[in-house]
C-alpha cells in the first residue's frame, strides 16, 4: 500500500508541484492549505506517514502547526519546505519537533529520497 | 534612507531576481527603464517585509507567458497563485540576504493583482528594476523605508541557500 504524505502550503501551485513529484514516486498525497487545515487533516488521516509543510502561512504558521501536530502524533515526521534559510528559524523548527528543512525551490530527487527515508522509518 | 543602503538593497534585489528566474530556467537581462511604466495584461505579486530597522513592500510584475515559462509544469500553471509564490520566493531570498548582513526581518503572505495597463509609479522610497526575458518583461519594485538608522555589515552566520536540504 502506498505511503500517505500530507503537503501543507498556502500556494496551490506549490502543492501541485509536490503532489506530482511525490505521486510519481509512488506516494499517496493529501493536501492542506494552511496550518489550521493541516492540523485537521492530520486528525482525519490517521495513516499519514509524513508531513511536508511551509512556514509562512495565513491563519496558523508552520511552526505553530508542528507544535500542535506533535501533541497528537509524537512520531510523525514533519519536514519544513520554505523560503526561510536562517539558523534561528531552523532551530525553532527543530525544537518544535520538525525532522528536516528544505529551502525553496526543492530538488525533486532530494525530496523523494527524504520522503522514502522518513516514511520507511515511520 | 541612506543612499548607500538604498543602493545596496537594490543590488541585493537585482541579484536575487536574476537568481530566482535562473533557477526556474528563464534567464533575465536587466534593461533600462521602459518607455512607459504601464504595460499590457499582466499580473503583479505583492508582499511585505518588516524588521526593527526597515519596512518594505515588494511588487513583481510579469505576463502569463512568463509565468508559464517558469512554472515547472508549464501551462498547468495557475497564474495568480504562481505569481504570488514567485513574489514569496523573491522576498524570501531578499530576507535571507538581509540576514547575512545583520538585518532580521519577517515576511507576510502574498497577494496577486491581475489587470491591464497596471503601473507602479517610481518615488523617493521606491526602487525599480526592469528585465527582459525570452517570454516577456519582468518588473520588480521595492518600496523600502528606514524605521531606524542601520548599517549593513556582513554577518558570518551561515544561512541555508536555496535548494539546500537537511535532516535533523
Amino acid at each position: 500500500m502506498s505511503k500517505k504524505i500530507l503537503v501543507v502550503d498556502d500556494s496551490a501551485t506549490v502543492r501541485q508541484q509536490l503532489r506530482v513529484t511525490l505521486e510519481q514516486a509512488g506516494f499517496h498525497v493529501v493536501e492542506a492549505c494552511d496550518g489550521v487545515d493541516g492540523v485537521q487533516k492530520v486528525q482525519l488521516n490517521r495513516d499519514l506517514s509524513m508531513v511536508i509543510a511551509d512556514v509562512n502561512m495565513p491563519r496558523m504558521n508552520g511552526l505553530e502547526m508542528v507544535e500542535q501536530i506533535r501533541r497528537q502524533r509524537a512520531n510523525l515526521p514533519i519536514v519544513m519546505l520554505t523560503t526561510e534559510g536562517q539558523p534561528d528559524m531552523i532551530r525553532r523548527a527543530k525544537d518544535a519537533g520538525a525532522k528536516g528543512w528544505i529551502v525553496k525551490p526543492f530538488k525533486a530527487h532530494l525530496l523523494v529520497a527524504a520522503a522514502q527515508k522518513l516514511t520507511a522509518a515511520a | 534612507m541612506d543612499p548607500a543602503n538604498r543602493e545596496q538593497l537594490d543590488g541585493f534585489l537585482r541579484e536575487k531576481a536574476l537568481q530566482l528566474f535562473a533557477d526556474y530556467q528563464l534567464p533575465l537581462a536587466e534593461t533600462l527603464e521602459p518607455a512607459s511604466d504601464a504595460f499590457g495584461e499582466s499580473l503583479v505579486g505583492v508582499i511585505g517585509l518588516v524588521g526593527e530597522c526597515i519596512t518594505a513592500t515588494l511588487a513583481i510584475a510579469a505576463t502569463q507567458q512568463v509565468l508559464e515559462a517558469t512554472f515547472p509544469m508549464g501551462d498547468a500553471v495557475q497564474p495568480e497563485d504562481w505569481m504570488g509564490e514567485l513574489a514569496n520566493q523573491l522576498i524570501g531570498r531578499f530576507k535571507n540576504e538581509l540576514g547575512r548582513w545583520g538585518l532580521d526581518t519577517s515576511i507576510g503572505t502574498p497577494v496577486t493583482v491581475v489587470g491591464s495597463r497596471l503601473a507602479l509609479r517610481a518615488g523617493p522610497d521606491v526602487g525599480c528594476l526592469h528585465f527582459d526575458s525570452a517570454h516577456g518583461p519582468v518588473h520588480v519594485w521595492l518600496k523600502a523605508e528606514e524605521i531606524q538608522p542601520f548599517t549593513l555589515v556582513a554577518d558570518s552566520t551561515e544561512c541555508m541557500a536555496e535548494g539546500d536540504f537537511c535532516l535533523f
